[in-house]
């Protein structure tokens, strides 16, 4: 069984397409339990209202969105007492030295950078869960 | 005929295209030359010596009275395509005031300060991380093997009729711009379905922003190229997109763009770049 089968993921993006594109790559890797937001401020509301009921355990977020970037949704996400210790991977076309050292310094787990291959996508999964969850 | 050609002063500055022989006879026709110009002067005269293979010292007379009147009314003269040995002879017979030698008409102009228009002139450091991210985006992200073509100019009249596309403005504190994704929905569709495995009759709302996404990652691709290596300073931007027949895309800050088409097996397609400096 794979290590993602019974993880909550939610996908940040504000285009539907990436979100599909990084949904289908989730599933291929066996995650089945994926939820999806088009920008920070909606995937804070997910956030809340799944806390009561299963928590999101892994975020994927895009960085450049309108409301709410991932940026500030990882900041608020490592403020919070609830969501500090939520899996946080990055997965943006912003891949300028500058930007990497700030999704670092707010506390990424990841980053992904776009354009990404599918192999390049699964390393950097596992290498969030196992940071977060250990190795199985 | 006139030895000396002299542009339309509605085009610009006048320029004066000098004659490969300047002996007396081209002095005394140049004396001539500028005797209306001695009663109403316009702002700046530029002596092209592109052609010049031979300078008589008895030209310099007229030329230095050209200079002073044109001096005390705030205009100028200056002088371009001044070679190695014209130069000497201008040196030696102190005229390098007078003639004040600029390496291009541009440059007199900025002299004169007239604003010189926007050159349709793209590095190729500039455009070629946009052609580099094109690529990679298109095979990594879209499973979409695709093949440059030659980029070309695309002027205010030119139509390049496409379907859809994904534009996104260019800000830094050096220019601003614009660039645009465009498709005709054929490629598009065949794209879409090379990315997500989903066949699509038409381009619907659902699927549109297929076409941002892409951009966002050229534009993102590009921009970190641009800053980390080059010092652009481009700021973030967010696609938008457009849609409909026939569609033509028209850059606000200058409807001149560079177009780098693109081929795929299923067609191509093409990235607008269109800058202005600030």
């Amino acid at each position: 069984m794979s290590i993602y089968a019974d993880l909550r993921v939610l996908v940040v993006d504000d285009m539907l397409t990436m979100r599909k594109i990084i949904g289908q790559q989730l599933k291929t890797l066996g995650a089945t339990n994926i939820l999806e937001a088009n920008d920070g401020t909606t995937a804070w509301e997910v956030l809340e209202r799944e806390s009561t009921v299963k928590p999101i355990q892994f975020i994927i977020s895009d960085w450049n969105m309108p409301q709410m970037k991932g940026i500030d949704l990882l900041k608020k996400c490592r403020a919070h007492p609830v969501y500090k210790d939520v899996a946080f991977l990055m997965v943006t076309a912003e891949a300028e030295v500058t930007q990497v050292k700030e999704a670092v310094g707010a506390g990424v787990d990841n980053y992904v950078v776009k354009p990404f291959t599918p192999a390049a996508f699964e390393e950097k999964m596992k290498a969030v869960y196992t940071k977060r969850f250990g190795a199985k | 005929m006139s030895l000396f050609e002299v542009s339309d002063p509605q085009d610009g500055p006048v320029v004066i295209t000098c004659p490969p022989l300047i002996d007396a006879k081209a002095t005394d026709e140049f004396v001539k030359l500028i005797q209306p110009w001695m009663k109403k002067s316009e702002k700046l005269y530029i002596l092209d010596f592109a052609r010049v293979t031979h300078l008589d010292s008895s030209f310099f007379r007229p030329l230095v009275l050209f200079y002073q009147h044109l001096k005390n009314r705030s205009s100028f003269l200056c002088s371009i395509n001044i070679t190695g040995p014209l130069a000497l002879i201008i040196k030696s017979n102190g005229m390098e005031n007078a003639l004040s030698i600029k390496s291009s008409k541009e440059e007199a102009m900025e002299t004169a300060g007239i604003k010189t228009p926007a050159k349709a002139k793209f590095d190729v450091k500039f455009i070629n991380p946009f052609i580099t991210a094109t690529k990679a985006t298109f095979e990594m992200q879209a499973n979409t093997p695709i093949r440059i073509g030659k980029p070309f100019l695309k002027k205010e009249d030119d139509k390049v009729a496409i379907d859809i596309a994904g534009v996104i403005s260019l800000t830094s504190p050096a220019f601003h711009g614009s660039i645009a994704l465009c498709f005709p929905a054929k490629v598009f569709l065949a794209i879409y379905s090379n990315m997500l495995g989903e066949k699509h009759e038409t381009i619907t709302r659902e699927i549109e922003d297929a076409a941002g996404e892409m951009l966002n990652i050229i534009f993102g691709q590009a921009k970190a190229e641009l800053n980390d290596k080059a010092g652009y300073q481009i700021q973030k931007a967010i696609p938008t997109i457009v849609r409909g027949n026939q569609l033509e895309v028209h850059h606000l800050v200058r409807n001149i763009a560079v177009v780098l088409p693109f081929e795929t097996d299923a067609g191509s397609f093409h990235l607008e770049v269109s800058t202005e400096a600030s």
